[in-house]
C-alpha cells in the first residue's frame, strides 16, 4: 500500500509528464486536459453548536477550497487521470489527492480501471466538491465526512461501462475490488465517571477506518433524454480495521445505496437512501430528498429534507441519544451567473446533535444542557472551469 | 442629394445585414463530417450520443472526433436544444460530471464556424455543427433524420 506522502509524489510526477507531453503533442484534437473547481463559504450557526465542518457559533470566513483536475491520453484507448485538492476549514488546511487512476477503454461497454478510484456509489460520491453541480453549497450530510463514513476512494482495480438498453436507456455498471481509506473523523465515548461529580467522563479522538478485502459494485439505469437516472450500489468489507489503540472494533461491514434522480429543463429532484452495518450490528441509516427550480434564467431555489440516526446494538449507551440523529430541512436561494459559477445562499433548521455538536458534545448531551435544534446560514461562491 | 442617396443605400445595406441574420438564425445549424466519412444521414440519438462521446468509433472502425462550439454560441444552443433536448448549460453540467468524476473529457470547443470547418476537413473522423449560413464545401454535410 502507497503512503498519502507517495501518493502525492507520483501525482506530482504525473503532473510534471502531463506538463511534458503537453508540449510533444500534435496539434488536433486535444490529449490532455487541465480543469478544476472550488469555493468560499462564511458559515453561522445560531448557538453553541458547530455544523458541517464549516459553520460555527462565531462564524466561520475559512472555508475555501480548490483542486485541480488533469486528464492525458496518451494513446486512443489509454486515460490516466488524477484530482489535487487543496482547501481549509474547521479541520484545518488539507491536501489530498482525490484520485489518480489509469484507464483502458475496450469500448463505451467494458472500461479497465486500476489505481486510485472514486467510489461510484451515492449520486455526489463521484463529484464531492464540485458545487455547480448541485443547489446546496453543503453536500447532505452523510457525504460530508463527519462521521468517517463515506468510502471516498478506494485503491485497487474495478470495470466500468454504459452500454445501451433500446433507443434512448443505458444500464451503467460498475464492479471493483481493493481497500477503501476512510476519511478521518472525530468520536466521543464515555470512559468512565468522575468519582468526585459523578459525571460521566468523555474522550475525543480523531479515527481513521481503513476497509480491506472490498468488493463493490453500482448499476444504474439511465435516460439522457428522459433526464432520469435510477440505481443503486452495494460494497463489501472483509474487514474494517481502525488505527492500534482505537476503541472502534467494526469487523465486517455492508454498504447499500439506493438513488433516484430526475433533471428536465429548469427542474431536478432527487432522493436517496444510504445504510452501513457492521457484522456487530451498529452502522448507520440516512435518507435525503431535495427539489430544485430555476426561474428567470438565472435564479434557483430549492429545499432539502434529511434524515441520519446512528444504529447501536441493544444495550450499547456509549454514545448519549441526541448524537445519535439528525434531521434537517434546508432552503436554498441561488444565483447562476454561468453554470459554471454561483452564487448560494442556504439555510437549515437541525434538530438533533448527530452532527450539530457543541465543543464538549458527550457531556453536554449527558448534562442536557446541549441544544438540540440548530439554525445554520451558509452564504457561498462556487466555481468550475 | 448625394448624401440623402448614401444614407438611403446605408439603410439598405443595414436591413438587408438584418434580414440576413435572421435567416441565418432560423437556418440554425447543420451537422458536417469529413469528406472520407461514407456517412450520409444520422438520427438526432445517434448525433446526441456521438457528441457526447457515448459512440466512439464510426461503422468504419474509424475513431470518432467530435468538435463543439462555445457554450454562449447560438449555434450551440440550437444544437443542444434540437440535438441533445437540453439547453447548453445542462450539458455543460453533464461534461462538469464527467470531468471531475474522473470518467470522460468533453470534446474540444472551436469558437467559430472557420475552426469547425477547418477541423473536420483535416480529420478524417470528425463530426462537427455550424451555422446555416456557413460555406460548407471541403466538409461534407450530414442529413437529419
Amino acid at each position: 500500500m502507497l503512503g498519502r506522502g507517495r501518493w502525492r509524489t507520483c501525482a506530482i510526477a504525473l503532473l510534471a509528464t502531463l506538463a511534458w507531453s503537453q508540449c510533444s503533442w500534435a496539434q488536433e484534437a486535444p490529449r490532455y486536459s487541465l480543469q478544476g473547481f472550488g469555493g468560499w463559504a462564511y458559515g453561522k450557526t445560531d448557538n453553541d453548536n458547530f455544523f458541517g465542518n464549516g459553520t460555527s457559533p462565531e462564524g466561520v470566513w475559512d472555508n475555501y477550497y480548490f483542486a485541480l483536475n488533469v486528464g492525458a491520453k496518451p494513446m486512443e484507448k489509454l486515460s490516466i487521470r488524477a484530482q489535487a485538492y487543496w482547501g481549509d476549514d474547521l479541520r484545518g488546511q488539507r491536501t489530498n489527492l482525490d484520485y489518480v487512476f489509469a484507464e483502458w477503454a475496450q469500448s463505451g461497454s467494458l472500461k479497465l480501471r486500476v489505481g486510485k478510484v472514486l467510489v461510484p456509489f451515492g449520486l455526489h460520491s463521484e463529484t464531492y466538491d464540485v458545487g455547480t453541480l448541485r443547489p446546496f453549497y453543503l453536500l447532505p450530510q452523510f457525504y460530508a465526512g463527519t462521521l468517517g463514513l463515506i468510502p471516498k476512494a478506494y485503491l485497487g482495480g474495478g470495470v466500468t461501462g454504459a452500454p445501451r438498453l433500446g433507443e434512448s436507456w443505458e444500464l451503467q455498471y460498475d464492479a471493483f475490488g481493493g481497500q477503501i481509506e476512510f476519511e478521518p473523523f472525530f468520536l466521543d465515548l464515555i470512559t468512565g465517571f468522575d468519582p468526585a461529580t459523578g459525571l460521566p467522563t468523555f474522550s475525543r479522538t480523531q479515527e481513521q477506518l481503513v476497509g480491506r478485502d472490498m468488493i463493490g459494485g453500482r448499476l444504474l439505469l439511465v435516460s439522457p433524454e428522459r433526464g432520469i437516472d435510477i440505481g443503486g450500489s452495494i460494497i463489501h468489507m472483509g474487514n474494517v480495521e481502525a488505527p492500534e489503540g482505537s476503541p472502534i472494533e467494526v469487523g465486517s461491514a455492508d454498504f447499500y445505496n439506493l438513488r433516484g434522480q430526475y433533471q428536465k429543463g429548469p427542474f431536478a429532484a432527487r432522493a436517496e437512501f444510504f445504510k452501513a452495518s457492521s457484522e456487530r450490528g451498529e452502522g448507520l441509516e440516512s435518507f435525503y430528498a431535495e427539489a430544485s427550480y430555476r426561474f428567470l434564467k438565472k435564479w434557483q431555489v430549492a429545499a432539502q429534507y434529511e434524515h441520519s440516526e446512528i444504529l447501536l446494538t441493544d444495550g450499547e449507551t456509549s454514545i448519549p441519544e441526541p448524537l445519535t440523529r439528525h434531521e434537517s430541512f434546508g432552503l436554498a436561494l441561488n444565483f447562476w451567473v454561468s453554470p459554471e459559477f454561483v452564487l448560494k445562499l442556504n439555510g437549515y433548521a437541525v434538530e438533533g446533535n448527530m452532527l450539530a455538536q457543541p465543543k464538549n458534545p458527550g457531556l453536554a448531551a449527558v448534562l442536557g444542557t446541549i441544544d438540540q435544534k440548530t439554525g445554520v446560514l451558509v452564504l457561498g461562491a462556487q466555481f468550475s472551469f | 442629394m448625394k448624401t440623402c442617396g448614401r444614407t438611403i443605400a446605408s439603410f439598405l445595406l443595414g436591413a438587408a445585414a438584418l434580414v440576413g441574420a435572421s435567416a441565418h438564425a432560423q437556418d440554425g445549424f447543420r451537422v458536417i463530417v469529413n469528406l472520407a466519412n461514407p456517412v450520409t444521414s444520422l438520427r438526432e440519438t445517434e448525433l446526441s450520443r456521438l457528441f457526447l462521446k457515448k459512440t466512439a468509433s464510426w461503422p468504419t472502425g474509424a475513431p470518432v472526433a467530435a468538435v463543439d462550439q462555445e457554450r454562449t454560441s447560438s449555434v450551440r444552443r440550437a444544437f443542444s436544444l434540437e440535438v441533445h433536448s437540453k439547453d447548453a448549460d445542462a450539458i455543460v453540467a453533464h461534461w462538469q460530471t464527467m470531468v471531475f468524476s474522473g470518467r470522460d473529457t468533453p470534446p474540444p470547443v472551436k469558437t467559430s464556424d472557420a475552426s469547425v470547418l477547418e477541423f473536420v476537413r483535416v480529420n478524417p473522423g470528425a463530426i462537427g455543427y455550424v451555422s446555416g449560413a456557413a460555406d460548407t464545401a471541403g466538409v461534407k454535410v450530414v442529413a437529419i433524420r
